[in-house]
């Protein structure tokens, strides 16, 4: 009995973390708003840890703009989609333990192009250096982040997270997995989860700070198993959906600088600093990226 | 003859010649008192009295400056107001004063009574004892008795008085006190207030003359108490040598360089030329021998290892220690432009008749080799990096040249250690066995360098060896194979060379190659099993991948790889880019058979060469040899011979053979020798002479000519040639020649020499050293004709007549190109000194176990460990404000305290200044190469990860892996860091990994070379010397295999014992207490079945499975074969390490910390931390805290085999069992 309700706890859990993260950023969740006059956050955050957190990017002016405004756009392939790369085949023996991991034939999201649009889902899309944080926004998400291991596959492939925020490693196979975070800044995390009571193994990742790029996960017993975790230190970051759309919200109005990134192409249009978008307060505002950048 | 008053001489003209003799004695003797009173050296230090009472006024200045001027007022104030008080209170004092006085002479009487009372009663008590002894009748003993007790009662009695009136008088004193404490307090203050500017004017007065200094320094005054004074050191163990006698040796150079072992609080020197012409010292001539010995912490100052008391100057600068004057000290200049500044300014000139001058300042290190005779105790240095980089750089040169191929250079004498030791192994049996049984030197250790020729027509063409000899660098620009020809003394064009010199090479060229061939050794090898295509593309595809990743780069650089991985540029061997040209067999195809069996195995073409068996497959072998040889090649210059076949040839080779032989036997007989040979009576008893018998024959003449010409080059002191086994060095022996270059320069032929050079110019070295250099041939120096030897060794030739065979024949080496490399090799040769006189223990000769390093290290530089190995992690200098630990700190909370207290222990303090850390680092930043400092406006660094425990803080400690980001880029000092020494090809590899696979540096860096940082306290001595002898398989993983060198038993064993020794670890590793039977016992006792439960929790299965759908989930098995336990599935990448050998590889002290937390060993491992430091999991298979659990796990891999046979039975069934079911 007791095993159920963890079991429900753990999947709303998950589901909640899933809607959060598809919406991520967009300030669906009901974070209790400061009532401190904005003062124009520096370029700069202080971390909690003292130190200076800073996204990559040169320094830029900010337009000086009252209001917020939405960013909303696509990120969409050049070109012909090339066909995802097999892993793991159904019923391949070969690969370890595989009657686990080769239940279902495992593709290679390193580079996943919706057939209709070419849009790009996994790509990361974020603000460069925010001028300021929306009230609404300036403490991380209460709930915590998961990344799940379901069938040999973390899921999602790519996480991204606020500095602060909780972060869950769980797995539901019944086989151990590890994971291995590698980042630049965070010291890296490498740990066991060996499967527990009814598949639903938890446990709390590493507390990271924000990271210049997205941080590679990688299970060294499944060597296929790749995922990653971006970590920022403001509220204007989004992962795009299987349609390659992402909707950023409550972004400071005037010129801001949007960087983005994909697994296999690295850096997006503009490189570290990004390209110039203009936010127009209370309106919203269209972006369409392309991969691969020239 | 009657008295007269007529003296024999006038005595006027007498009176005259005694005045004016008077005089100039009196001129004379105060022209003398002058002279003395005007020595240079009391100007001198005259001199740096000024400037060192003026640095002290500064810092006196400063100090008071510094002095918190309020606190000084209060202080004055507070002492104006209580001297009142005191004088207010005057009357009272005064009373006490005087009743002080009065109680402390009741209190003297007090204590004079007791004393005489405590006299009297012992010498009662001893008449006492005598009357016992002596058996005196029993009322003497009482009536004794009776004086004693009265006597002790007495004397407590004044104890008592005594003690009263000690209270009486510390109550009086306690009362002045107390009426003078105010003014006692603010003297207290003061006193430690001024504590600095009190020691300094001390300091400043001691410097600064007084009176009696200045009457004291007045001419003939100055003879008895100087102020100024010479000062010297003594060292009878660091004697002169004046000719086969030892003199000790007295150095007076303090007497002017007074600050030279002056160093500040911190370490740092006191007098550098900034601070001398800060405080106006450049007035003085002389402000130069003020200055502060560099590196004090290394040199002179009494911390160093080379104090100036033990080791004095001029044992390693030479020069004349006892000379008081700048020309007499011998000093030498460094340049022209120096010579002519000392003659202005100090009327300089050199000292003809002292043997040893100082060394010009470019040779210093020179001087080095006198003591560390072993030479590489210099390098990388763990206290003092590398402080005599030239002198390396020389040992090396001559090290990979091969000098000693020719030139003997011999570190003992009389069975003395007195110098670098670099003699040829013995090349025959019967050579060992001579040299092993003398006991005054053991038997030579130096390889020949050049490839053995014994074997020569199965690998290459009598063609391709002709143009290779006459020029090779014409094959191969980066060869170290020295030039032999077209070089000045016989190119036919150079003054001193005729034209039919070219001619005369190319006879002997063919001489030797006709040699070489003719007595090639067939090997007989078998055509290789799997086909070797050149032109198969596939094939040559996939043999340029093996190329790369089988790790033929470590020491190989190829011209199309370079093109792609430009930073693939090792020179351990050869640059393999022209193979094709070079590997031709008889029949002009490319020699497939004799690359494919050099690859897999070298040993039995080359048993003393340096290429290892690298473990390739037949199909990887051929893949490489085909790549190798379908690669274009090409001559990089034209080398042209006379026709095989000519006339010219034929005369010439006739007519160098008779004039050859003409020197040892009649014109008759020469002449008959080269028509119709020579009979057997005519033949001299030994020598190439007996091959021309009759009939003669061209072989015959040609071999002659072979065997003679390799004679006269001495080819054999590199290669080793059939029939020259027992040939002796054919060069001068360098292992004295540091010394004869300045002793017996007369005994060197300088010629037209300096002629040539004057028409040469200066080509890439500076006009001032071309300059430099010149003057020194002129003047007949040694060190110049060193110089001008290593460069064109046949110049000396310039312009003479001289006959074929007795012209110069060192060969020009490549190095002699770069004038860096020469002053290297010079700065090496100048330090051979064999100093015999040199105390041993002044001598840096090594205890057995620092002796065991140096074999060590030595091997581990023989065979290019690290050509793929880190050896050490790059030493990145930081400044700790800049970087933030914040995050790994906090890491730490979720880490072993174990873990974290055993780093502590092996924490080192990095700090080098007061924020400034250099510790083992990378550097992680985006494309940041992982061993690369990159360039910091390409590329940002974000964090260091530390490959060391450092001390952090107050009594922190920062662990292995720990991550410090990177605030402020400016924080990160590239310039005072040190690069990674060793592990270029596994950089390499894992760039190419990374860019294959999409991945991070750290993800695939498990797949190459790994680090051996902390190697020795990892692994056990026993197994590494094993494994270094026949390595296997370690981590399936791997894309390399480690090969198969051909190193001796005490090689590996010195190589496995080096990494113990640098680590600090107990060696040999012959105990393992885990495996002890009361070990055992006691843990069995402790909890029952507890191998059992350690074995299980090794070998588990993680419940939750079973019950639910029977998969085969592990936990270290997921990964590991344990024994008869196999991870499910997987390839061989996929798989770590087989754990039933951890039990003879791992150290029981890394194995727990590798259990329990992997990447504070190793950052970049793939292993997980399998157990949780903060919440015990597996409770089910082994009930207990994380590190029991850790504990159990290293118990059970170190006692494998008794657990798996006698625990657990042998096929482990009973382990699965049980693992599954818990309890």
């Amino acid at each position: 009995m007791r095993s159920f309700w963890t079991a429900l706890f753990a999947a709303s859990l998950v589901s909640c973390a899933l809607i959060g993260f598809v919406g991520c950023g967009g300030g669906t969740e009901e974070t209790s708003t400061t009532e401190t006059q904005q003062t124009g956050a520096p370029e700069t955050t202080k971390s909690e840890g003292g130190e200076t957190q800073q996204q990559d990017g040169q320094q830029e002016e900010q337009a000086a703009a009252e209001g917020w405004g939405t960013i909303k756009g696509v990120v969409i392939y050049k070109g012909e989609p090339p066909e995802p790369k097999v892993l793991v085949k159904e019923g391949d023996t070969t690969v370890k333990d595989p009657e686990v991991c080769a239940k279902h034939t495992i593709t290679s999201e390193e580079l996943v192009v919706n057939k209709e649009n070419k849009g790009i889902q996994w790509a990361v899309v974020f603000v460069n250096r925010p001028a300021k944080i929306h009230p609404d926004l300036q403490s991380p998400p209460e709930e915590p982040a998961i990344l799940d291991q379901i069938g040999c596959v973390y899921v999602p492939h790519v996480l991204a997270i606020r500095e602060g925020q909780k972060l869950i490693v769980a797995s539901q196979d019944p086989i151990s997995h590890n994971t291995n975070i590698q980042g630049f800044r965070n010291t890296p995390w490498n740990r066991v989860l060996p499967p527990a009571e009814g598949m639903q193994t938890r446990l709390d990742g590493p507390s990271l700070v924000a990271e210049p790029l997205p941080m590679p996960v990688a299970c060294n017993i499944h060597p296929w198993m790749k995922a990653y975790i971006a970590v920022f230190n403001h509220p204007y970051f989004a992962v795009t959906n299987e349609k390659g759309e992402f909707t950023i919200e409550k972004v400071p109005a005037g010129t801001v600088h949007l960087v983005s990134w994909q697994e296999k192409f690295g850096r997006g249009p503009g490189g570290r600093s990004g390209i110039a978008v203009e936010v127009k307060p209370g309106e919203t505002t269209e972006v369409t990226i392309e991969f691969p950048a020239n | 003859m009657p008295a007269t008053e007529a003296t024999y001489y006038n005595v006027k003209r007498l009176h005259v010649i005694f005045g004016a003799l008077s005089l100039g004695l009196l001129v004379a003797i105060l022209w003398m008192i002058a002279a003395d009173h005007m020595r240079e050296w009391k100007r001198v230090q005259r001199d740096f009295l000024v400037l060192d009472a003026r640095r002290i006024e500064a810092q006196l200045k400063a100090e008071q400056d510094k002095l918190d001027k309020q606190k000084l007022e209060e202080l004055k104030r507070r002492r104006q107001e209580a001297l009142q008080e005191i004088a207010q209170k005057q009357d009272e004092i005064a009373k006490l004063e005087s009743e002080l006085n009065h109680l402390e002479g009741a209190l003297g009487l007090a204590r004079e009574k007791r004393a005489i009372t405590q006299s009297v009663r012992d010498s009662v008590a001893s008449k006492l004892e005598i009357a016992k002894a002596e058996g005196r009748p029993q009322e003497e003993i009482e009536e004794l008795r009776a004086e004693l007790r009265e006597l002790d009662r007495e004397l407590r009695e004044l104890r008592l008085k005594e003690e009263k009136a000690e209270q009486q008088v510390k109550a009086v004193e306690d009362k002045l006190a107390e009426l003078r404490a105010a003014l006692a307090e603010v003297e207290q203050e003061e006193k430690a207030l001024l504590k600095e500017v009190n020691r300094l004017q001390q300091a400043l007065e001691s410097r600064q003359w007084g009176w009696d200094e200045m009457v004291r320094s007045w001419p003939i005054l100055d003879a008895f108490a100087s102020p100024v004074r010479i000062e010297q050191t003594a060292h009878d163990d660091l004697p002169l040598d004046f000719n086969f006698a030892p003199v000790p040796r007295f150095d007076r150079c303090v007497t002017c360089h007074k600050g030279i072992d002056s160093v500040q609080a911190d370490g740092s020197p006191t007098y550098t030329v900034e601070t001398i012409e800060k405080l106006g010292g450049k007035q003085s001539p002389y402000w130069r021998a003020f200055l502060t010995h560099p590196r004090p912490d290394l040199y002179v100052s009494a911390n160093s290892p080379h104090p100036r008391e033990t080791f004095g100057c001029t044992v390693c600068h030479s020069g004349q220690g006892s000379g008081t004057t700048f020309t007499y000290a011998s000093h030498t200049p460094n340049s022209p432009k120096q010579r002519e500044r000392w003659e202005r300014s100090f009327d300089w000139h050199e000292v003809h008749f002292w043997e040893e001058p100082m060394l010009p300042r470019r040779f210093y290190e020179s001087s080095c080799l006198k003591c560390h005779v072993h030479v590489v105790d210099l390098e990388n240095h763990p206290k003092y990096g590398n402080p005599a980089p030239k002198l390396l750089r020389g040992y090396h040169l001559v090290r990979q040249y091969g000098c000693f191929g020719c030139h003997e250079i011999n570190g003992y004498s009389e069975g003395k250690r007195i110098g670098p030791d670099m003699r040829l192994e013995p090349q025959t049996e019967e050579e060992r066995q001579r040299a092993e049984a003398n006991p005054n030197q053991p038997p030579g250790t130096m390889r020949k360098v050049g490839p053995s020729l014994r074997h020569i027509a199965d690998k290459v063409t009598p063609d391709w060896v002709r143009k290779w000899i006459k020029l090779p660098r014409a094959f191969r620009p980066t060869t170290r194979m020295p030039q032999f020809y077209l070089l000045s003394n016989n190119d036919g064009e150079t003054p001193g060379s005729e034209p039919d010199d070219l001619l005369r090479s190319d006879v002997e060229i063919y001489g030797i190659t006709y040699y070489l061939f003719q007595n090639s050794e067939p090997l007989n090898l078998p055509d290789p099993p799997v086909p070797v295509d050149p032109t198969d593309e596939e094939q040559v595809a996939r043999g340029r991948e093996a190329f790369i990743e089988k790790g033929c780069l470590a020491c190989h650089t190829h011209r199309a790889i370079t093109s792609t991985i430009p930073r693939a540029t090792a020179d351990f061997g050869p640059d393999l880019s022209d193979l094709k040209l070079k590997l031709v067999d008889a029949d002009g195809k490319p020699n497939v058979k004799w690359l494919f069996h050099w690859l897999k195995n070298p040993k039995k073409i080359n048993p003393r060469g340096f290429m290892p068996e690298l473990k390739l497959t037949d199909q990887e072998a051929a893949d490489i040899a085909a790549w190798l040889l379908s690669q274009d090649a090409q001559w990089h210059e034209t080398v042209s011979l006379e026709r095989e076949e000519s006339e010219r040839l034929d005369q010439m080779i006739d007519d160098m053979i008779r004039t050859s032989l003409e020197r040892s036997m009649s014109v008759v007989l020469a002449e008959k020798a080269v028509t119709e040979g020579l009979a057997e009576d005519e033949l001299p008893p030994s020598g190439p002479e007996r091959l021309l018998t009759a009939p003669i024959s061209r072989h015959k003449k040609l071999m002659y000519i072979g065997q003679k010409t390799i004679g006269r080059l001495g080819c054999f002191g590199c290669h080793d040639i059939p029939g020259f086994e027992n040939a002796k060095p054919i060069g001068t022996p360098l292992t004295d020649w540091g010394r004869k270059a300045f002793k017996d320069p007369e005994k060197l032929e300088f010629m037209h020499v300096a002629e040539f050079v004057e028409k040469q110019g200066p080509r890439g070295w500076s006009e001032e050293d071309h300059e430099y250099f010149l003057e020194g041939l002129k003047h007949h120096k040694g060190i110049a004709f060193l110089w001008q030897k290593l460069q064109f060794p046949r110049s000396f030739d310039y312009n003479r007549e001289r006959l074929w065979d007795d012209k110069l024949r060192m060969p020009r080496f490549p190095f002699a190109d770069n004038p860096e490399d020469v002053e290297a090799v010079m700065t090496f040769i100048l330090g051979l000194v064999n100093d015999v006189y040199i105390a041993s223990n002044r001598r840096a000769l090594p205890d057995p176990v620092q002796f065991a390093k140096i074999e060590g290290w030595k091997a581990i530089t023989r065979y290019n460990c690290a050509g793929c190995h880190v050896l050490q992690m790059p030493q990145v200098a930081f400044d700790a404000t800049g970087v933030s630990a914040q995050g790994a700190l906090s890491a730490h909370k979720e880490e072993f305290p174990e873990v974290i207290e055993a780093q502590r222990q092996m924490a080192r303090d990095a700090r080098v200044r007061e924020n400034l850390y250099l510790a083992q680092a990378l550097l992680i930043g985006d494309g940041v190469p992982p061993l690369s400092f990159p360039d910091p406006e390409q590329a940002e660094v974000y964090s260091l990860e530390l490959w060391e425990p450092i001390k952090w803080g107050e009594d922190g400690v920062l662990l292995v892996g720990d991550r410090l980001v990177v605030n402020d880029p400016a924080a990160v000092k590239l310039e005072q860091s040190r690069p990674a020494i060793g592990g270029q090809f596994a950089e390499i590899l894992v760039e190419r990994l990374a860019e294959q696979t999409n991945q991070q540096y750290a993800q695939v860096w498990g797949f190459v070379p790994p680090p051996l940082v902390r190697e020795g306290f990892k692994v056990q001595p026993a197994w590494l010397h094993q494994f270094l002898l026949d390595p296997f398989v370690i981590r399936p993983a791997a894309r390399l295999r480690m090969p198969k060198f051909h190193m001796s038993d005490a090689e590996a064993a010195a190589i496995a014992r080096y990494f113990a020794i640098v680590d600090r670890v107990e060696e040999p590793y012959d105990y393992v207490p885990e495996r002890e039977e009361a070990y055992i016992r006691r843990r069995e006792a402790d909890r029952p079945g507890y191998f059992l439960q350690a074995w299980n929790l090794l070998t588990m299965r993680p419940r939750g499975d079973q019950q639910q759908n029977g998969q085969q989930a592990r936990l270290c098995a997921s990964c590991h074969r344990i024994g008869t336990v196999y991870p499910q599935g997987g390839t061989p990448e996929d798989m770590g390490p087989d754990l039933h050998k951890v039990a003879t590889r791992l150290r029981s002290e890394y194995l727990w910390q590798w259990i329990a937390s992997p990447r504070r060993l190793l950052p970049y491992t793939g292993m997980p931390a399998n157990f949780s430091a903060v919440t015990p999991q597996f409770q089910d298979v082994f009930k207990g805290s994380s590190i029991d659990q850790v504990i159990a796990v290293k118990d059970v891999l170190l006692n494998f085999d008794y657990v798996a046979f006698d625990v657990v039975g042998e096929d482990g069934e009973r382990a699965s069992a049980t693992g599954s079911g818990g309890e």
